[in-house]
């Protein structure tokens, strides 16, 4: 039986049929959007190291990815009263703006995203661990699900897309495939990956999708 | 649903895939927008979600230890508190009058995010109030443009000056493009700038456009320049920039409007005086505005 606790309300999503087990606290987001100021320097703690660590793999540059953190947090709190535990999580909804974000900074400065390690991180301290705030989080956990069970040719197309940032043409350059080849994998795999979100927004295959 | 719709939305399902992943081309823009209008679509999201999720757990494998992949880094713990003072200036904004003002935060240590804006600015005080009422176009838009400045607007930088032949290209864009729209200013209310007449014209097909002033005061460029903001509420609930520019002359000038992101459908264009280079975070006030 899945543990309701405050700041998952994918769980508290997944959940929906068994009522008895939500709770009323607020979510971070809520108390951000109530004008819970203190609820700021939470979110950050919860929620800083990730979004840091996506707008990094993203802007090589220290200080862009500085200027779109900030950026982000304030699109984050400006948007706080939009967020509906019902539909997604947390983590969906910071990541959400985060990744359209950053995709804007990446047009605007008409640069693709770092297409290498991060090795070159000017000594920022190194994070050892998984944050629970996202190891703990039902929709990344049935992302991860889907991506495990995908074909593990088409499961790189989508890394090196949405994680490694290269552009489709860089993909096909680099795996020899045609470039349509490599739009349809992406495409289909965003397809698969929002219709099983969605199937878990029903509540009825949720719990089967996390097994 | 027929066959019509079907292709519809299969054509929608991979702009949008498009778009989440970074891929969409500027051409592509203007179908997306149109199989949005068109399909009334609730779920721009999902795909762009889709997308972060995915990115999520593939930073999460590659941060387990047995990935053997380098790990990523913590937040810097000076950015952190930075963000934290602007977050919290915001939040009391967002509560409205009632909430307790208090000046906008310093930025206690060096930063290459430059905020501007003096207490009074940030608190709202110096910020004009539409005279036309929230009813009317002009003034619901810059009432909502002065709100969303309020919170922090999220831009990226331009630098826009104005160029020479701009009355002609000006001309030629309003002849030759089919879809122009003309929005006059609305009667400005700042001090200063009550005489400022002029237009907006703007091709959503070319993503063009031109702003017209007569009787805008000359700016001192070593001091304070002059920024526009597009609103987009299709694109985003933030202004989009539409780069710095000077005033040289109370006579009409002529202003190329220079979005650095694609403009989906603009309701309204809004000038604010800012330190040169402009800004990316501004807390107004608004000088001169156009609305649909």
């Amino acid at each position: 039986m899945m543990t309701v606790a405050e700041n998952k309300p994918a769980t508290r999503r997944l959940s929906q049929g068994s009522t008895t087990r939500l709770t009323t606290t607020q979510s971070i987001l809520e108390r951000v959007a109530a004008g819970d100021t203190s609820a700021v320097s939470e979110c950050l703690d919860r929620y800083g190291d990730l979004v840091w660590s996506l707008a990094r793999r993203y802007l090589r540059n220290a200080s862009d990815a500085e200027d779109a953190v900030q950026d982000i947090f304030i699109d984050i709190w400006g948007s706080s009263g939009r967020y509906d535990r019902n539909i997604a999580s947390e983590v969906a909804f910071i990541s959400t703006i985060a990744r359209r974000r950053l995709i804007d900074k990446i047009r605007a400065a008409e640069r693709r995203p770092l297409m290498d390690s991060l090795d070159d991180d000017e000594g920022a301290p190194i994070d050892p661990g998984i944050p629970a705030t996202v190891e703990d989080d039902t929709e990344v956990a049935i992302v991860e699900r889907v991506l495990g069970a995908m074909d593990p040719e088409h499961q790189k197309v989508l890394s090196m897309s949405l994680y490694e940032g290269y552009s489709h043409s860089e993909i096909a350059e680099r795996l020899s495939l045609p470039l349509g080849t490599v739009k349809t994998r992406v495409r289909r795999g965003l397809i698969h990956i929002r219709e099983q979100l969605n199937i878990s927004t029903t509540g009825d295959s949720a719990e089967e999708l996390l097994g | 649903m027929n066959a019509s719709n079907v292709r519809d939305n299969d054509r929608l399902a991979e702009l949008l895939a498009d778009e989440a992943s970074a891929a969409l081309e500027a051409g592509d823009l203007p179908e997306l927008n149109g199989l949005l209008d068109r399909t009334a679509s609730a779920h721009r999201d999902d795909f762009m979600r889709a997308a972060a999720l995915a990115q999520v757990a593939f930073l999460q494998q590659a941060r387990r230890p047995a990935s053997g992949q380098p790990s990523a880094s913590r937040m810097p713990p000076g950015l952190k508190e930075r963000i934290a003072s602007q977050g919290e200036a915001a939040v009391l904004r967002q509560r409205g009058p009632s909430a307790v003002r208090r000046p906008a935060p310093a930025v206690s240590t060096p930063s290459p995010v430059r905020t501007i804006g003096t207490a009074t600015q940030a608190s709202g005080a110096g910020r004009p109030r539409p005279s036309t009422g929230r009813n009317s176009p002009a003034g619901y838009a810059g009432w909502a443009l002065a709100a969303m400045l309020a919170v922090a607007l999220v831009v990226v930088r331009n630098e826009g000056p104005s160029a020479p032949g701009s009355a002609a290209a000006r001309a030629s864009l309003v002849d030759e493009a089919t879809d122009v729209v003309t929005l006059p200013w609305a009667v400005p209310t700042a001090e200063g700038y009550r005489g400022v007449t002029g237009d907006v014209v703007w091709s959503q097909s070319k993503q063009q456009g031109y702003l017209r002033l007569a009787n805008m005061p000359v700016n001192d460029p070593a001091r304070v320049q002059y920024q526009l903001w597009i609103v987009d509420p299709d694109r985003d609930k933030h202004p989009v920039d539409g780069g710095v520019f000077n005033v040289s002359s109370t006579g009409e000038v002529i202003i190329p409007i220079q979005a650095k992101l694609p403009i989906r459908s603009p309701k309204a264009f809004a000038i604010t005086a800012e330190q040169p280079g402009g800004v990316v975070v501004s807390a107004g006030p608004l000088l001169v505005v156009a609305a649909s």
